[in-house]
């Protein structure tokens, strides 16, 4: 019982950061077609800015963590300018936007090895600290990057649920075309997604850094098959789908670990048991866990 | 066997939408059929059913007293049901010959191992060149062998579309509207094409039209649809003076004529 | 900076870039001809190599036949991975096979009674104690060695003789290729990469012509990998990382995305552009130290992908023509 306790807590605080990160991917996917393969990096910057101000530069946490958010949203805002528009005015292929998103993505990784160096970095906070709870020990740092990062998620449901922006924003995910002839001002749709973009993956990006303990700059990257898991999980290019996905990505990748299931697979494997839970649904229902398309053939 | 194509009260619907309700047909050997209807009547989705683009919650299609509903498409093309697509689909970056050439069946260079026989592979080939120049010259297209087929016109295509359907030797065409947005010396030249090729070939037609109009002259039964399912069948000159049509769709458009 | 200047340098650049051209063309059939975005091409290489090395290693295999039964295996993950994944829409492939070739990785790096986990293949079971599985193939490598010493003088090294026949067998392979895409096989998937509707309504079965295209490919891809392990006669988990993918697909873009011949043609310009950035010995290169400059290396490969699908999406070898139809 307290092992299972301990295991959901874990699902639970692995699966809100995972669904963080993936909204941020699957609302880029859903308005501008992009499949960020620069995500984790982001997340991984994010982190290493938050935790460079903060201990190095000796600043309180919160304007760090703020100063992380700006700089990650600026960084999607200026890759948008630079990059971005002008392959969606070439009308680029999908080979395109894959490969300058992979190369944005090993420049990011290089840029922070180079700025940072490549040793691991450690927020100031004492990830030992627990208290009990139901037999299991809780770290209090979980707790509090829990209820953050649900806050976060509510907070952006509801953004998304009533404000104007949000709902142009899924009008477009739906179907751009119509979107865009119904009036909808697709410049303005496409800097609020780079700035969700950011909020979301910096702060997962912190959070993920908070829970770890120690990390260094390959963090995003491990993450990102988990998240592009979720992703796909929850139908691609769906923000619902995605929150849907990184938590039962977060919880199966946990609960894997049991004893119960075939001695508790080891801890090594999450990825893989991402993914194997990834490819079970995509047998069942292709076309992701709340899409309704499907192809032909 | 007189009916080659029976749809038995097949129905489909798209997250909730319906598509197609308990639409039945009956094609005969050898006849030329024409589905009508306004648009959004279910005529291309009853289309894609019988091709196998999508297949239907309920109901049965027989081919040749075989049971097609469950089957992929190129399993159902395979036995001689072949379909042509609205707009007519080439392939841009294939040749005219090449995009015939994809017709061909039975091509044993389809098979990746078959490139250790490269003799039986250009003996089919060349056969079957032979076979797509004589269907060139039907349609009118040899000056176009060789040039991509994304540079032919609107009306160009659609001809190319039905020679790379007589390719496949089918025994049953669908054609779905092959008279849309086509001006009216090419529709003389389509309907001259499709009697040719019907008298050569002893086929059977299945056509999806707008109007009932510009097939009058050449069905011989039509199918008229409105809502997802078959209101009226008949010859068309019994169709122009079924009440049920008039109401549904003629006539509005009589009054506005 | 001198040890890069002497020809062995060179040498070894040529001979990488003749093993990446063979593995590019095992891509290349899949993208060129039915425009398969496969990411995970890497997992191919892994899986030949160390099926290869276990077989020698482990179990005493011919050396010959364990490679044929490395490049089979490349073949079955290549099924595998069509199998399971082909029948999604196109981004869901792509993104599903990178998975597909870290599983791979993952799965190398951990199973250490296997396959030797982080410590590499010398660290794989062997009933002879030393982990070793170019033993037999180093005498062969000698061997023709000693035959071109009269034409090559002080440069018939290892790698020399190994060069040879790597580009040897990327020109059969080459050769192979070109004569496959003149096939009616070639010519559907060519249509499937435009449309799937069209060939599947003429009865072709669009799915196991785009699973045979991705077997094929992974065989190639397998080969390359053998070649991988034979010239750097260990193998470690690190080596068949996604980064390695893309390069790949930088040489297939250099050389102009669709067409065969532009492969080796990308594989050579790729091979000397990823050594030649250790030659920049200039400023601004010159205010990072030596670890910093490998960042930069890596960097610059970024900035090279970014700047041809912004401005030459057709490679250099390439027409325009081909890409803007996309």
């Amino acid at each position: 019982m307290a092992e299972f306790v301990q295991l959901l807590f874990n699902g639970l605080v692995t699966g809100s950061i995972l669904a963080m990160a993936a909204v941020g991917v699957s609302l880029v996917y859903g308005v501008l077609r992009l499949v960020n393969f620069a995500a984790g990096d982001f997340m991984t910057l994010g982190a290493f800015i938050a935790v460079f101000l903060s201990i190095s530069k000796g600043l309180p946490l919160i304007f760090s963590v703020i100063v992380a958010i700006l700089g990650i949203c600026l960084l999607g805002l200026a890759l948008d300018w630079l990059l971005w528009k002008r392959l969606r005015e070439n009308k680029a292929g999908t080979l395109a936007l894959f490969l300058v998103a992979t190369g944005v993505a090993l420049i990011l990784r290089q840029s922070i090895l180079m700025i940072f160096s490549s040793g691991s970095r450690k927020f100031a906070i004492n990830e030992t600290a627990t208290f009990g709870f139901l037999g299991a020990q809780i770290a209090t740092s979980q707790l509090i990057v829990l209820l953050l990062a649900t806050s976060a998620i509510i907070t952006l449901g509801l953004f998304m649920a009533k404000s104007t922006i949000g709902k142009d924003m899924r009008a477009f995910s739906d179907n751009a075309s119509l979107a865009a002839v119904s009036g909808i001002n697709v410049n303005k749709v496409v800097r609020y997604v780079w700035i969700i973009n950011g909020i979301l993956s910096a702060l997962a990006g912190i959070f993920q850094g908070m829970v770890q303990g120690r990390f260094d700059s390959t963090m995003g990257w491990t993450l990102l098959l988990p998240i592009f898991a979720a992703v796909v999980l929850g139908t691609i290019g769906d923000a619902y789908g995605a929150l849907l996905g990184g938590m039962t990505l977060g919880l199966v990748m946990e609960m894997s670990t049991w004893h119960i299931f075939f001695g508790g697979i080891p801890s090594s494997y999450k990825p893989v048991v991402a993914f194997a839970t990834l490819g079970i649904v995509l047998l069942v229902k292709p076309e992701g866990l709340l899409g309704v398309k499907a192809r032909s053939i | 066997m007189e009916n080659i194509l029976e749809v038995k009260s097949v129905s489909k619907s798209f997250s909730g939408v319906r598509a197609c309700e308990n639409a039945s047909l009956s094609i005969k050997r050898g006849s030329v059929t024409s589905i009508i209807g306004p648009n959004g009547a279910g005529k291309t989705s009853l289309f894609n059913l019988i091709s196998g683009a999508i297949s239907p919650d309920s109901g049965s299609i027989l081919f040749n007293e075989i049971e097609i509903a469950k089957k992929h498409p190129h399993q159902i093309a395979r036995l001689g049901l072949v379909r042509t697509f609205q707009g007519a689909k080439v392939i841009r970056r294939l040749s005219v010959m090449e995009n015939i050439l994809l017709a061909a069946q039975h091509n044993p260079g389809d098979h990746l191992w078959r490139v250790v026989t490269p003799r039986v592979r250009k003996r089919f080939e060349d056969e079957a060149r032979e076979r797509a120049l004589e269907l060139l010259k039907q349609v009118g297209l040899t000056s176009f062998v060789d040039s991509y087929a994304g540079i032919l016109s609107g009306g160009q295509r659609k001809l190319l579309d039905l020679a790379r359907a007589m390719m496949a030797q089918p025994t049953m065409l669908l054609l779905d509207e092959p008279f849309a947005g086509v001006n009216p010396a090419l529709v003389e030249k389509l309907v001259e094409v499709l009697q040719s090729l019907k008298a050569k070939h002893d086929l059977t037609f299945l056509l999806v039209e707008h109007d009932l109009e510009t097939v009058m002259n050449i069905s011989d039964e039509v199918y008229v649809m409105a809502q997802g399912t078959v209101i009226a069948s008949g010859l068309p000159n019994s169709i122009y003076d079924n009440e049920v049509v008039i109401d549904a769709y003629l006539g509005t458009r009589r009054k506005s004529n | 900076m001198n040890a890069f200047v002497q020809p062995g340098f060179w040498i070894f650049v040529l001979l990488m870039a003749g093993i990446y051209c063979i593995f590019a063309l095992g891509l290349q059939v899949q993208y060129g001809l039915g425009g398969i975005l496969n990411f995970g091409h890497v997992a191919m290489m892994a899986l030949s190599s160390y099926t290869m090395a276990i077989l020698v290693i482990t179990y005493n295999w011919n050396l010959y036949l364990a490679c044929f039964a490395g490049v089979v295996m490349a073949g079955l993950g290549g099924a595998f991975l069509g199998l399971t994944t082909l029948r999604l829409r196109g981004d869901y492939f792509s993104i599903v096979s990178i998975a597909f070739s870290e599983i791979v990785r993952y799965i190398i790096h951990n199973s250490d009674h296997l396959t030797g986990g982080a410590q590499g293949s010398l660290n794989i079971p062997s009933t002879r104690g030393f982990a070793s599985y170019t033993d037999q193939f180093n005498k062969v490598l000698i061997n023709i060695q000693g035959k071109i010493k009269p034409i090559f003088g002080s440069f018939a090294s290892r790698d020399m003789a190994l060069l040879l026949i790597v580009w040897l067998s990327a020109i059969i392979l080459l050769i192979c290729m070109s004569f496959i895409q003149r096939t009616s096989w070639a010519r559907v998937l060519r249509a499937t990469r435009e449309d799937d509707d069209v060939p599947a309504s003429l009865g072709k079965n669009v799915f196991l012509f785009r699973l045979s295209a991705v077997i094929l490919g992974s065989v190639v891809g397998g080969i390359a990998g053998i070649y991988w392990a034979l010239e750097f006669s260990i193998l470690d988990p690190a080596d068949f990382q996604t980064i390695v993918t893309f390069f790949a697909w930088m040489v297939i873009i250099l050389g102009g995305a669709t067409r065969v011949k532009g492969v080796p043609l990308g594989a050579l310009f790729f091979g000397f552009l990823y050594a030649g950035t250790r030659f920049f010995q200039f400023p601004p290169f010159t205010w990072f130290d030596s670890v910093q400059r490998a960042y930069l290396r890596i960097m610059i490969i970024g900035f090279v992908l970014i700047f041809l699908m912004l401005k030459r999406p057709q490679g250099i070898f390439g027409k325009r023509a081909e890409m803007v139809l996309e």
